[in-house]
């Protein structure tokens, strides 16, 4: 094994500057050559930032060589740098170097295919028959078959080895119950004793009611689930959850010697032959499906000559163990592996990581062992702890922790810290759960809020946020500017909502919405949108001039009119008799977008839906129209890329169809949106920036907020033994991670209802640690959570049940929750914390009132005049400026003969921009000459002038702003403003203090000054657009303005003056 | 007639102004696909002769060897790769639901029974027509009317429940004015859960009762309707369309007078049409 290293990195701990500097200081010590490096993210976003910053450091470092260079390292997500690595092997590995990848969608499309297609009548009517039996009923009974494939290919199971483990799983299951006892017939000993004991409760309700007493609820209850019993045993049609329902048959005490021969009965299901027989059976079968399926998913998957992301995992991982020229070629190629967010990586990519180890020169694993949350996903804490755990064997080391956190205030880090040391306690020790503080606190501000609601029902608990966020929102807390990192008040932007489920998502969203409340979320009715429902039903027309109410929408939409207008219309060209499909396309009634489509509609056949779609996009001019419908610029972005996101769905329609290799049809197209909408599935475009975010607690990992908000506390870990889960059987090898795989897999088989044998098989060793297990990721999901919060946390909970389960769980729940007032630490530190109570009243208050809301008609305002798209400061002609300060500098340069004053401007920029780009070397006297010269000024002026007033500017900035961060020549700036214009140009020299930026521009101008506002006037504009636009993008105050008048010998500061008062 | 009641404001552009979607598109979605091939299924079994004296096994017999051919012809979605859980799902639910309807059909001495009966009759002077799913004669020549549904069980019991049955009892109607006589009993059945929803078990002895509250009686029902009838059209005559949507008011504000139906906020399936009536803020 090569050096090895992992560095473990809490959250908010600069992870990515650590990443970000191995990366850096590897290729300047020149120990990793750009092309000898691999470094794989968690997401393509994160991949983006580490080569960004990576490149920034370099050019810090003066190393524009190795900023241009690393271009050639391999820096992406697992998938695209094994897909890369793949397309370097190829032709050791007998593929393609042009390979078809498959996306998510596309896979699960074939996949389901390969398991109908390997699914007989008999193995069908067998998987129904025990999905029945299990009472799947209601659930897709192909999904376990769908989930072992997933996991059989995420641990490089083989399908031969996956179809002994149904047997095994049956036996393991089954050890948890009775031996089955063969002899008496137990289904007829119960579908006997049924009917007698309903007959018994019947009788003795009808005398009861007959005497005019009260039957109590049980009872009814009882009698209720009797006739059900009584039907399904009659029919046939029971499961092992009406078993156990028998068993627990509860009429009232008093009743129970009636209920007991039917009790009786029903106990036996859990030795019942048949119930051993169902287990083993499916099981069985289940694993044999999975196998099959497993192998004609290859296959098809051959045909088509496509891989998915598991294939190129899957392929890299053969070629490193299998073939020596490849293990050759990475050894000498292979310098440096980093890998971040190594805790979240599936067993195949563990395995790959591994193999790579052993081969390249060094390799540094960087995670969080506390964050690894994705078990869900397939992700193997266990296995990812115990290959951490033989790295030291290995000769490896566990790298300095990164410790200091750079994310929250010291409260809340400390809060964390007590909190979470004991919860991760014995297995992790202190020193990896401790963070340290490096932030100061925010002066006079709480870290910590718990909001307890006290609704009636725990759902409604999401209703109190409306009036919650409001009154935070109208707090004026205040809160860091994550760019400017200046105390400010908070804006919605700034929040987030963590959830426990995704329907919990749209609860908030909608009470957000509910109050006023900006929110980003993934929220569905895109095709309910006016936008798109404009452009659906312009494809619709084009279609089909039959469909009347898509002409309607066209007409209502367009035209701004209310609908008692053109249905009266409508009527009277219905009284004329004329043909259906020509409303509106012909005579003086004609509607020009209409007539339009019309005369589209023969080309419809020779595009495909997507251009389609696009045609009628543009034929219906809907972005004008979006445009005029909303009130400001912000909503029409927004119903702009709705119409984009509508576009998107028709992509991934026609991508879905070419995986299901289906004809992509215009109909199809319509039929399939009509169904995403149905099914809720069609997102709208997101408000970006300045909204609340509202999203899952999972979804949350690697973000960051100044306060984030917790919801959904109460909810418990819940254990994985009845889902599809893979282990580690046996003694586990580190080298050899993908050894001793197991799928674990066992059938739910009681519905709801939880008899003696279930809590026998949650309580056995298996059931125990996949407990423990689902345990100890829910607390680390807890963690992930609270360490979001920046500034604020807030921890919700419902004064109902036992709403704080999940800090319980945590042990934290006194922390949070416990006492009134402060939180006292177990160290005696305080953290203050607010605690506030929503009584069932105030969470079912109201937003203030609107005005009064009634549904309108989209009536287009009078086109906006419009403004150009770029905006130049130097073309800027607004406001009044004047001269406020003249400092002579330096000596006026003298000018020898005719002179291009623009070509003289130019190069005096350059051997500015030359002198600042490198301060500390500053520019020479020949690199000015060789500027003159290139600019054909050199004639005109001494190049030592020209470099003494360079110097002369540079002593007066040092002397001026002794405390400037930072000096730049020529930078950049492009910044949207707020009327949708784009200002774009280049500032001479920006200096940066601790208390704002100053900015200063070069004019050639060889005209002194003096006291007159003749500058002012014509460079102030440019000079305060400039100003603007940098505060606009920075957030930053812009202090000064300046010209500098190298010629002239002068620096000039221009003020604006203040618009006189009217 | 519950859009008029409801939102007349979707009635009149459904039925006024003629508007429909798009015939080339009425896939219908997975659940109005199931339930429609169930109908179809049963229409045809109830074709078969001497069906009413079948054993549950003489029905499985019947559907194995008739449903692939219907769902062949007029159930496609299901026969695409990738469907064959789904599809076996469906012959096995519409199989047994065929079972236990005729074992709930027998039970109540069933002499004959009608599928898709189309009776017409008034509503006062107004003319309606019917289309019944299950007329079901009794051997004593008594009637019983039996409404088809793939599933939503507790909907249907709550419907009885609460009196709302409007749809059973317009076909009551109907079948008095056809045959001089109301039906003794008026049922849903549903196929996912093979459940016959009935007022009393006086018929359907093995039926799940749902019992409407006193005074719901199929003439009560009528007669509200009747008033609901008249208010909406003295509404129409006086060119006023109610629009009855959220945006616009609390539910309350959109009631009729005393007598009449409640009226309620329309469900999804009018969306298309309620956005035709205008758009509501924040969309």
């Amino acid at each position: 094994m090569n050096p090895i290293e992992f560095i473990s990195a809490g959250a908010g701990s600069g992870k990515t500057y650590r990443l970000t500097s191995i990366l850096a200081e590897a290729l300047i010590s020149a120990s990793a050559r750009p092309a000898g490096i691999v470094a794989t993210t968690f997401t393509v976003k994160a991949a983006a930032e580490l080569r960004q910053r990576a490149r920034k450091a370099l050019l810090d470092a003066g190393r524009l060589d190795l900023a241009t260079a690393i271009g050639q390292a391999r820096i992406g997500t697992v998938n695209s740098v094994c897909g890369e690595l793949l397309k370097r092997y190829c032709f050791e590995l007998g593929q393609s170097p042009d390979q078809t990848v498959l996306s998510e969608v596309e896979c699960a499309t074939l996949l389901r295919t390969a398991v109908d297609d390997v699914l007989d009548g008999t193995q069908r009517q067998a998987l129904v028959h025990f999905g029945h039996r299990f009472g799947f009923e209601n659930d897709d009974w192909t999904e376990p078959v769908h989930d072992i494939v997933d996991a059989a290919r995420a641990n490089g199971i083989s399908a031969d080895a996956l179809r002994a483990m149904g047997p095994a799983n049956a036996k393991a299951m089954l050890a948890s119950w009775p031996a089955p006892e063969q002899g008496p017939d137990h289904t007829s000993e119960l579908a006997a004793a049924l009917p007698d004991v309903l007959a018994e409760l019947e009788l003795h309700v009808e005398t009861a009611q007959a005497a005019g007493k009260e039957v109590i609820k049980t009872t009814t209850t009882c009698l209720e689930k009797l006739r059900q019993h009584v039907k399904k045993f009659g029919e046939g049609s029971w499961n092992w959850g009406t078993w156990a329902s028998c068993a627990d048959l509860n009429a009232g005490a008093k009743l129970r010697a009636m209920m007991q021969p039917a009790v009786d009965a029903a106990v036996a299901h859990d030795r019942h032959p048949e119930f051993h027989r169902n287990v083993h059976e499916y099981l069985t079968l289940v694993f044999n499906l999975a196998a099959s399926a497993l192998s004609n998913y290859e296959i098809a998957k051959r045909e088509s000559g496509s891989v998915d992301f598991t294939d190129q995992e899957t392929l890299v991982l053969k070629a490193l163990q299998e073939s020596a020229s490849v293990r050759e070629s990475v050894a000498s190629e292979l310098d440096l592996v980093l890998v971040d967010e190594f805790q979240d990586t599936s067993p195949i990519q563990l395995a790959v990581f591994v193999e790579l180890a052993k081969l390249a020169k060094r390799s540094i694993w960087v995670g969080d062992p506390k964050q690894a949350i994705y078990g869900f996903r397939g992700t193997d804490a266990q296995l990812i702890s115990s290959v951490l755990d033989a790295i030291p064997q290995w000769g490896g080391r566990l790298g300095e922790p990164l410790t200091t956190s750079r994310r929250s205030v010291p409260s809340l880090v400390k809060l964390v810290n007590a909190a979470f040391v004991p919860a991760f306690a014995p297995k992790m020790a202190a020193a990896n759960v401790e963070l340290t503080p490096s932030r100061p606190e925010i002066p006079g501000q709480t870290p910590l809020m718990t909001w307890r609601f006290d609704s009636d029902v725990v759902a409604n608990d999401f209703l109190g946020l409306g009036p919650a966020i409001t009154s935070l929102l109208a707090s004026g807390i205040q809160v860091e500017d994550r760019h400017t990192r200046q105390l400010r008040t908070v804006q919605p932007g700034d929040i987030a909502v963590l959830c426990r489920y995704k329907k919990d998502v749209m609860s908030v969203s909608a009470t957000l919405h509910k109050w006023d409340i900006p929110a980003v979320s993934t929220r569905p009715g895109l095709l309910s949108t006016p936008e798109a429902t404009l452009v659906v039903a312009c494809l619709r027309r084009l279609y089909d001039r039959e469909d009347s109410a898509a002409t309607a929408a066209i007409v209502s939409l367009t035209g701004g009119r209310d609908a008692s207008t053109w249905v009266t219309d409508r009527l009277q060209f219905l009284a004329g008799g004329q043909p259906q499909g020509t409303w509106k396309t012909a005579g003086t009634d004609v509607h020009p977008l209409i007539q339009r489509l019309e005369a589209l509609r023969p080309q419809l056949s020779a595009l495909t839906p997507t251009e389609a779609l696009r045609l009628a996009k543009a034929e219906s001019h809907v972005c004008a129209h979006a445009a005029q419908w909303s009130s400001s610029q912000k909503e029409a972005a927004i119903r702009v890329a709705n119409v984009e996101a509508l576009q998107d769905m028709a992509k991934a329609y026609e991508d879905e169809c070419r995986s299901g290799k289906r004809p992509a049809t215009c109909a199809g197209l319509l039929q399939w949106l009509s169904d995403r909408a149905s099914q809720g599935q069609d997102p709208r475009a997101s408000a970006q920036g300045g909204a609340v975010e509202v999203l899952t607690h999972h979804s949350a990992k690697g973000l960051e907020w100044p306060i984030a908000i917790l919801t959904g506390l109460g909810s418990l870990s819940r254990t994985a033994l009845w889902d599809v889960r893979a282990r580690t059987q046996g003694t586990f090898d580190a080298q050899a991670p993908l050894a001793g795989r197991f799928i674990h897999y066992w059938p739910k088989p009681y519905g709801k209802s939880k008899p003696q044998a279930f809590k026998n098989a949650e309580a056995s060793d298996i059931g125990t640690m996949m407990a423990a297990q689902s345990l100890a990721e829910n607390k680390r999901l807890l963690y992930v959570s609270v360490t979001r919060a920046r500034d604020v946390l807030v921890m919700t909970a419902s004064q109902k049940n036992s709403s704080c389960a999940w800090c319980d769980e945590a042990g934290a729940t006194a922390l949070f929750f416990g006492g009134e007032g402060d939180v006292k630490l177990p160290n005696g530190e305080v953290v203050a914390r607010t605690m506030r109570n929503y009584s069932a009243a105030d969470i079912r208050a109201e937003p203030p009132l609107k005005s009064a809301s009634d549904r309108n008609w989209f009536v287009r305002s009078p086109a906006n005049p419009r403004l150009p798209l770029w905006l130049r400061p130097s073309s800027a002609n607004a406001g009044q400026h004047t001269t406020a300060e003249v400092v002579p500098l330096g000596s006026r340069i003298k000018l020898v003969g005719a002179v291009d004053m623009a070509s003289l401007g130019s190069a005096l920029h350059h051997c500015i921009a030359l002198h600042f780009a490198d301060p500390g070397a500053g520019a020479t006297l020949a690199a000015v000459q060789e500027v003159l010269r290139r600019w054909g000024v050199d004639t005109v002026i001494d190049a030592q002038s020209a470099l003494d007033q360079v110097a002369a500017l540079h002593v007066w900035v040092k002397g001026k702003w002794p405390d400037a961060r930072g000096i730049y020549a020529e930078v950049p700036l492009e910044v949207m403003l707020d009327s949708g214009q784009v200002v774009r140009g280049q500032i001479d020299l920006l200096i940066q203090t601790d208390a704002g930026l100053h900015v200063l521009d070069h004019k050639a101008d060889p005209r002194r000054a003096s006291n007159d506002d003749r500058l002012a006037t014509s460079h102030g504009p440019q000079l305060a657009s400039y100003a603007a636009a940098l505060t606009s993008a920075t957030g930053l105050p812009v202090l000064g303005t300046w010209l500098f008048l190298p010629v002239a010998g002068e620096a000039v500061r221009i003020e604006a003056q203040p618009e006189p008062a009217i | 007639l519950s859009e008029l009641f409801d939102n007349p404001g979707v009635a009149v552009l459904k039925d006024a102004a003629g508007l429909h979607t798009s015939t080339l598109l009425s896939v219908a979605a997975e659940n109005r696909l199931l339930g429609t091939l169930a109908h179809r299924l049963l229409e045809k079994l109830f074709e078969a002769k001497d069906v009413l004296t079948w054993t549950g096994d003489d029905v499985r017999q019947w559907f194995d060897a008739n449903a692939d051919a219907l769902i062949e012809a007029e159930g496609t979605p299901l026969m695409m790769r990738g469907f064959g859980v789904a599809l076996l799902k469906f012959k096995n639910t519409a199989r047994d639901a065929a079972v236990a309807l005729l074992s709930h059909l027998q039970a109540a001495g069933a002499d004959n029974v009608e599928t898709e009966v189309e009776l017409e009759g008034l509503l006062d002077d107004i003319p309606i027509v019917g289309k019944i799913d299950l007329l079901v004669t009794l051997k004593d020549m008594r009637r019983i009317a039996v409404d088809l549904k793939w599933s939503n069980t507790k909907w249907y019991v709550d419907l009885f429940k609460a009196g709302e049955h409007l749809q059973l009892a317009l076909y009551s109607s109907l079948i008095e004015q056809k045959f001089g006589q109301a039906p003794v009993e008026l049922a849903f059945f549903i196929f996912e859960t093979r459940t016959l929803i009935a007022t009393s078990d006086s018929v359907f002895v093995s039926a799940r009762v749902s019992q409407p509250p006193p005074g719901a009686t199929a003439d009560n029902l009528l007669a509200k309707a009747r008033k609901s009838w008249a208010w909406r059209q003295e509404q129409l005559a006086a060119g006023d369309v109610d629009v009855v949507d959220e945006a616009l008011g609390a539910l309350d504000e959109f009631q009729g007078p005393e007598g009449t139906f409640p009226v309620n906020f329309g469900g999804k399936w009018n969306k298309e049409f309620v956005a035709l009536l205008g758009w509501r803020d924040g969309q």
